[in-house]
């Protein structure tokens, strides 16, 4: 590990949008905290070729959703047995709602993806589409669903009151 | 619709923490650049031992806390008891080491050749270090190093060019200097014995119009470094293996179809015979009492590769068997072939001996040392690669499991809750829960498979999958055998065109299908914790050692290493108290990991290191054979259901089941036993034999 200059600037400027995003993803502060880490830290032992990269950050983005693509299916029989207790294995952020969080965490692990890196990491629907390895008019399919479902768990009035809420986690 | 810009507003601004500082991510970086957990271990213990000798800097303490061990028995000394021998251990990366395509073990050290790197990394068996790096290119591009060979003082590679031509390369182990030794041609393969070396390749010979390649071996001396006349063999083709042995110098000649076998006496340069190995050869080893081939037999369709067996002394063929990977490696271990892959044949007869899937793809470059199996780990995209370190006992061990169990060639076991079956060794396992109409259950996908499941996802299910769903028990329907196992139907067991979901008494539903659906139902039997908790005989506990943790006991067997998590544990800190490291063994299943390996393990008490994840959280499914007992308040899940146990045992035991021991990953029994300082856990790998585990139980005491 040896020249790393350039690294610590970019990555105070860019953690906080990456963190948050993750932990949307994630659906929960620590899993979303863990990948980002990780995904900053390899990004640090490759720094010679993700400085001089189109998107360092969208490689990042694109390293945290695998590692939490590869945890999630561990973990998310751990989830839906201790929900069934009664008991949550993360805590949502303080500071949101419980509600919104529920919402959020219930979507599809892509359509979650898509909406957390587009709304939340800031970035455009073609770096998503890069970020998860799909073309970006799915991202717009994925944006426009998660819109749809949201909107009939969170708004008093179900847009279509058939559409039943079903997550893949 | 809904703005997502303003609904997700507060998550943006929402309280999560501080960035981790740069500081611990170039620590986190530095720690896998030295080279994993080991290697992390000894920089920590060489940082304590310039801290006693300067008297300042670092202090490096044990932690506090006191043990959470008591051995009742005299004969259990955890305070001496040596840390395990690594099982399965990474013991090195290998930076510029792309590609490795050979190694050995010379002077207690392995020696690996990179062959895209062009160098030979010796690491340190004993310290488990990367010692050198070094060079063998002979100063001109090209050379194929592909071959390593050890002699006295002195490791070989075949081959390397130079500015005058090709030639091998010899490392001195006392000073890892390298001589180049020209050779009349391009060497491809080599062999030693004694004083003698032997180089194998391909030249040009005649003149004119009459110009032909023909494969050529030639003696060189390696006191004298002097090299003898190239011996045609009139064959016109590469040889790709050469081995001396008592009887001679075996060459073997690559072909796209059947690759011939020369026998060469080395006195005479004469071909003495030929035995022709139907497919095209890559490896070749031999000993005095008998001669092994690997073959490439994927343009032969059918599987991809070959091992025969050739008897040196009627120098005709024994025997030939297939395997599902090329052989380009080929270890002999007492009565095994091991071959890249790995694959375990018998050595006598060539019959095939399964070993667990979680040994699989290993082993491109292998070689032995009696006591460990050193395999080659794939490269990961950006090109580092590594070596492991297997112990040959675990292998053999894994092996006589796998029989006992009698997991077909090619299959994995899986043992989920109150279940064990089989599916292909190609499965990736376990991939998902259901996502159907809200009712849990487990679904198993094939590798490469990219969807989860139906309802909400527009990707259909993949052709192979198996689906297991916690419900209610459905009285009535048909009876069916699910394998070894009674069920009940619901469908019509006569439909072609679908398969049926059998239902068990206790609820669970299982359905299977794809191409080896009919296979993999046949499989199905009671899991190792399911037949633990029937009747059944106890094993004997003579030479049982006695371990004890909260003020429980329980009796472990005597083959089981005991491993004190807390006694583990190692603080490293500045002189003001702030921790800077620590160090030690991290509880079994942390990070995502597997609960217990292959081999029993006895762990006691509950550990304060947390292990940096690997670089992947999704490790493979293991045959989960061990014990741990620690404090119930350390158990990091939560529990769904007790039930007395009412088997045999002088205490009263609940059998509790949480998330955790129903999950195909960490196939788990969990016993509750109250102790006099609050309640212990007392947790039992499900692929332990079941009279085993009713032995443990059954030794289970609160004294006092």
């Amino acid at each position: 590990v040896e020249d790393r200059s350039g690294f610590e600037a970019w990555y105070r400027a860019n953690h906080r949008r990456v963190l948050v995003a993750l932990v949307a993803v994630a659906g929960g502060v620590e899993l979303g905290r863990e990948a980002t880490d990780e995904a900053f830290t390899r990004a640090f032992e490759r720094w010679d070729r993700v400085q001089v990269m189109g998107a360092p950050t969208g490689w990042v983005y694109t390293v945290g959703l695998n590692l939490l693509r590869r945890g999630h299916e561990r973990r998310a029989l751990e989830r839906r047995c201790l929900q069934r207790l009664g008991t949550r294995d993360d805590a949502p952020p303080a500071t949101l709602a419980v509600e919104v969080w529920d919402a959020v965490c219930s979507l599809p692990r892509r359509e979650r993806e898509a909406t957390a890196l587009r709304y939340l990491g800031g970035l455009t629907d073609q770096q998503v589409a890069d970020a998860m390895g799909v073309a970006p008019g799915t991202v717009a399919r994925l944006l426009h669903d998660a819109r749809t479902r949201l909107a009939d768990l969170l708004d008093p009035a179900p847009l279509d009151a058939t559409h039943e809420l079903e997550a893949d986690r | 619709m809904i703005d997502l810009d303003d609904l997700l507003a507060p998550l943006a601004d929402a309280d999560l923490g501080d960035p981790l500082p740069v500081d611990q991510i170039r620590s986190r970086a530095e720690s896998r650049a030295a080279g994993g957990r080991r290697r992390r271990l000894a920089i920590v213990g060489a940082t304590a031992a310039f801290a006693l000798v300067i008297g300042a800097a670092l202090v490096v303490a044990e932690r506090g806390r006191p043990t959470g061990v008591d051995a009742v028995d005299s004969a259990t000394t955890l305070a001496t008891e040596p840390e395990p021998a690594p099982v399965d251990d990474l013991v090195a990366d290998l930076p510029v080491g792309r590609f490795p395509y050979d190694m050995l073990v010379e002077g207690g050290d392995l020696w690996v050749l990179n062959n895209t790197s062009r160098d030979v990394t010796r690491i340190s068996i004993a310290e488990h270090r990367v010692v050198s790096t070094i060079a063998v290119q002979g100063g001109a591009p090209g050379g194929n190093a592909n071959r390593l060979v050890a002699t006295a003082g002195a490791v070989w590679v075949a081959g390397v060019s130079t500015p005058d031509g090709p030639g091998i390369a010899r490392i001195d182990t006392a000073t890892d200097v390298v001589t180049v030794v020209p050779t009349a041609f391009e060497p491809i393969a080599i062999s030693a014995r004694g004083g003698e070396l032997w180089v194998g390749g391909q030249r040009t010979v005649g003149s004119g119009g009459d110009e032909r390649l023909d494969a050529t071996v030639q003696r060189i001396d390696v006191g004298n470094l002097e090299a003898d006349e190239p011996i045609g063999l009139a064959v016109g083709r590469v040889p790709v293996d050469v081995a001396l042995t008592d009887d001679g110098l075996w060459v073997l000649v690559q072909a796209t179809g059947p690759s011939p076998l020369l026998r060469v006496d080395p006195a005479t340069g004469e071909v003495t015979d030929r035995i022709d190995v139907d497919a095209a050869a890559v490896r070749l080893v031999a000993t005095d009492d008998e001669v092994v081939v690997g073959a490439d037999t994927s343009q032969l369709g059918g599987r991809t590769g070959a091992v025969t067996l050739v008897d040196p002394a009627t120098r005709t063929v024994v025997a030939t068997a297939p395997l599902d990977a090329r052989p380009e490696a080929i270890v002999l271990v007492d009565d095994l072939i091991v071959t890249s892959g790995l694959r375990a044949l018998d050595r006598r007869t060539l019959a095939e001996r399964p070993l667990p899937a979680r040994y699989s793809g290993l082993g491109f470059a292998m070689t032995g040392d009696g006591t460990s199996l050193w395999a080659s780990v794939p490269g990961s995209p950006d090109g580092s690669a590594a070596v492991r370190r297997l112990s040959i006992d675990d292998v053999r061990a894994a092996v006589a499991e796998e029989a006992e169990l009698g997991v077909p060639a090619g299959w994995q076991l899986i043992d989920y809750g109150e279940l064990r079956f089989a599916v292909p060794a190609t499965w990736e396992v376990p991939v998902t829960e259901s996502c159907a109409s809200g009712a849990p259950g487990v679904v198993l996908l094939p590798t490469r498979s990219t969807s989860t499941c139906s309802a909400v996802n527009p990707i259909p299910l993949p052709e192979s999958v198996v689906w297991i769903v916690e419900s209610d028990p459905q009285p009535g329907g048909v009876p069916a055998e699910l394998g070894t196992l009674d069920a009940t139907t619901f469908g019509s067991l006569a439909c072609t065109t679908c398969r049926p979901t059998y239902h068990l008494p206790s609820g669970l539903q299982i359905s299977v299908t794809g191409p080896e659906a009919d296979a993999v139902l046949a499989s199905f039997t009671r899991s190792g914790v399911d037949q633990a908790l029937a009747d059944g005989p106890l094993a004997d506990r003579s030479g049982w050692r006695t371990v004890a943790f909260g003020g429980v006991s329980v009796e472990v067997p005597p083959g089981w290493p005991v491993v004190d998590l807390p006694g583990s544990d190692t603080i490293t800190t500045t002189p003001d108290g702030t921790v800077t490291g620590m160090s030690g063994r991290t509880d079994p299943g942390g990070c995502g990991g597997d609960r217990f390996g292959e081999t029993g393990y006895a762990y006691v008490g509950s550990s304060q290191v947390v292990s940096s994840c690997p670089a992947t959280f999704v490790l493979p499914v293991h045959p989960g054979v061990g014990l741990w007992i620690r404090s119930f308040p350390d158990v990091g899940h939560a529990m769904v259901e007790a039930r007395p146990y009412d088997g045999p045992s002088e205490v009263d035991l609940e059998v509790v089941s949480g998330p955790l021991n129903r999950s195909v990953r960490e196939p788990v029994l969990d016993v509750a036993v109250d102790g006099p300082d609050g309640p212990v856990l007392v947790t039992i790998g499900a692929r332990s034999d079941p009279a085993t585990i009713r032995a443990i139980l059954a030794s289970i005491r609160v004294p006092g």
